[in-house]
């Protein structure tokens, strides 16, 4: 085994090749590589000063900024693991994840609700380019070599019954995306990448981290949550070649578009986090004349596993298996189904996560003693070209984010008007929605003024995206002989 | 059947969005510039269809961009 520390490897070859390249580009200020280097090191210093060693988790809640970089190679740089979570949580959200992961650290800025969550030994206040203290000894340190499986990273994704689940990866992982989805997408060091996608998802870590640093690429950051015209001024004014999105997102862009928009600096247009309905596929290669390259992958692989190549795209599919990759579709006893029959997808190999953070039940469940891992996600293959065709279970893929049903029902069950609650997905312009089903209380009227009523209601409790599009109020909801609500009966897509 | 952004504007309430987003719609200017979000967007749609009993199609609504739109859509499909 040969020890490694996969935050310096990144950096490596780019601080042999090109130390002054730009690696970031954020309001107005260039981190070259070197900058890089030096701002992780620093970190690093920093953490040591708090008492993070090995192993440690490391609570990165930051926007799109050189801080979040920092903080996250940082971590990795000292031998901690770094763990970058969303900045749209709730408080009770932070409160849990800074439990289960036991992180000694956290870092936030000072405005945020993480930085009010007490318990921690440390909490670092950072600004954009990082903490605003300084570490004490000043010294930058060497990266801490080490095992390439030891972990260096966890990831967060929402578990069924509403309770996020930590997915840790290895050090190694963090080097296996760019000579598999990356050789397909074909970045390279002249890239300028922008990502809509936030560092903190595993597809904005991908875009706008892992495989731009692997490339020796430039990657534009942008800190805000950007609206469809702000993107298409991001574009204009950083000229990326190559942005990520999801399929929400180019939606909202078509909407948005015209002739004044000027894209002329892309020559790739990625998509993931949802499936692509080909609608939007046409209606993006009409308009701008790129190509969208839609694929799958999951915070599990922390990579993207099918995908569609450029000049080879199916609209409506999620391509073809990346290099690297083993797939399989199944039936519910597990037997392997002929092309262009339904099935379960298995997925193995590349970088995939080989347990949940302290979760052994769900990691049995999902992560198999052969390699495959259940993706939970229903696929057709035709000709090589695999199509999403839904969820083995009741999650709900909203806008690229995962939704649980029963989160969202807790939350309808405390409005006075409701006695019981379901929440399924349905289909929207060709994208998945939560959709509520409530029975109400006696002697309450449906009605849309009620419906209303009940969505402004979700919106104050719970993050946008899992704010039910539409109320439906029928006399009784299906439920097997034990009680149990049967949400697949209430899909609509 | 003709629709008046004031009816489009309480169907939009009515959807669950903000009443102050609402009201201060200007009928021919993007939604998507007013206020409007990813979230809102397809409730709205969705409480379109059920008053009017009308369908909008998916390529259909990727044109369907201010308060007007939506009205001249309902206005030659609604019955």
């Amino acid at each position: 085994m040969t020890e490694m520390n996969a935050a310096w490897e990144l950096l490596r070859a780019n601080l042999e090749r090109h130390p002054d390249k730009d690696a970031y580009v954020f309001a107005g200020e260039r981190i070259d590589y070197r900058g890089l280097e030096r701002g992780a090191a620093r970190l690093a210093a920093l953490l040591r000063d708090k008492g993070v060693g090995q192993g440690d988790r490391v609570l990165i809640v930051l926007p799109d900024t050189p801080a979040f970089v920092f903080a996250f190679l940082g971590a990795m740089w000292l031998g901690a693991v770094a763990v970058p979570v969303s900045t749209a949580l709730l408080a009770e959200d932070y409160a849990f994840i800074l439990a289960d992961s036991g992180a000694k650290v956290l870092l936030a800025r000072p405005e945020h609700e993480a930085a009010k969550v007490g318990g921690l030994p440390a909490t670092l206040l950072c600004g954009d380019d990082g903490p605003t203290e300084t570490a004490r000894s000043g010294v930058e340190l060497s990266p801490s070599l080490g095992d390439p499986d030891r972990a260096g990273f966890m990831l967060y994704t929402s578990g069924t019954t509403g309770k996020p689940k930590g997915v840790p990866h290895r050090h190694a992982d963090l080097l296996v995306p760019a000579r598999t989805w990356g050789e397909v997408l074909g970045i390279v060091g002249q890239d300028v990448i922008f990502s809509a996608s936030k560092l903190y998802f595993a597809y904005g870590l991908l875009a706008g981290l892992i495989l731009p640093l692997s490339a020796g690429a430039t990657v534009a950051l942008y800190p805000d949550k950007p609206g469809a015209y702000e993107l298409f001024a991001v574009i204009a004014e950083r000229r990326p070649s190559v942005f990520f999105g999801v399929p929400t997102l180019y939606g909202l862009m078509i909407r948005a578009f015209d002739a004044t928009a000027r894209l002329e600096s892309l020559r790739l247009c990625v998509s993931a986090g949802e499936a692509l309905p080909p609608v939007l596929f046409e209606e993006w290669k009409r308009l701008t004349g790129l190509e969208l390259l839609d694929g799958i992958g999951s915070t599990e692989a922390c990579n993207v596993f099918i995908s569609n190549r450029p000049g080879r795209v199916k609209a409506g599919t999620s391509g073809q298996v990346v290099p690297g990759y083993e797939v399989k579709l199944v039936d519910d006893a597990g037997r392997p189904v002929a092309s262009g029959e339904r099935g379960h997808l298995l997925v193995r190999g590349g970088a995939f996560a080989r347990s949940y953070w302290n979760r052994p039940e769900k990691t049995r469940e999902t992560m198999l003693a052969d390699g495959f891992v259940r993706t939970g996600d229903v696929y057709v293959e035709q000709d090589g070209y695999y199509a999403h065709q839904g969820r083995s279970d009741d999650m709900i893929k909203a806008g690229a984010h995962w939704v649980s049903p029963v989160r969202i029902e807790d939350v309808l069950l405390t409005h006075p008007a409701v006695a019981e609650a379901a929440v399924a997905g349905c289909r929207v312009d060709g994208l998945e929605r939560p959709c509520a089903f409530v029975i109400l209380r006696a002697g309450i009227a449906p009605g849309p003024a009620l419906s209303g009523e009940l969505r402004r209601f979700a919106k104050e409790k719970l993050p946008p995206y899992m704010c039910p599009v539409r109320f439906e109020f029928p006399l009784e909801l299906p439920k097997t002989p034990t009680g149990k609500i049967q949400r697949f009966k209430l899909r609509q897509i | 059947m003709d629709v008046s952004s004031e009816q489009l504007r309480q169907v939009m309430i009515e959807a669950g969005v903000e009443s102050r987003v609402a009201l201060g719609l200007r009928p021919d200017e993007p939604l998507l510039k007013q206020g409007m979000d990813s979230i809102d967007f397809p409730a709205f749609a969705l409480a379109i269809e059920e008053r009017y009993g009308v369908k909008i199609e998916e390529r259909d609504s990727l044109s369907l961009r201010t308060l007007n739109d939506f009205a001249a859509y309902v206005a030659a499909r609604a019955a």
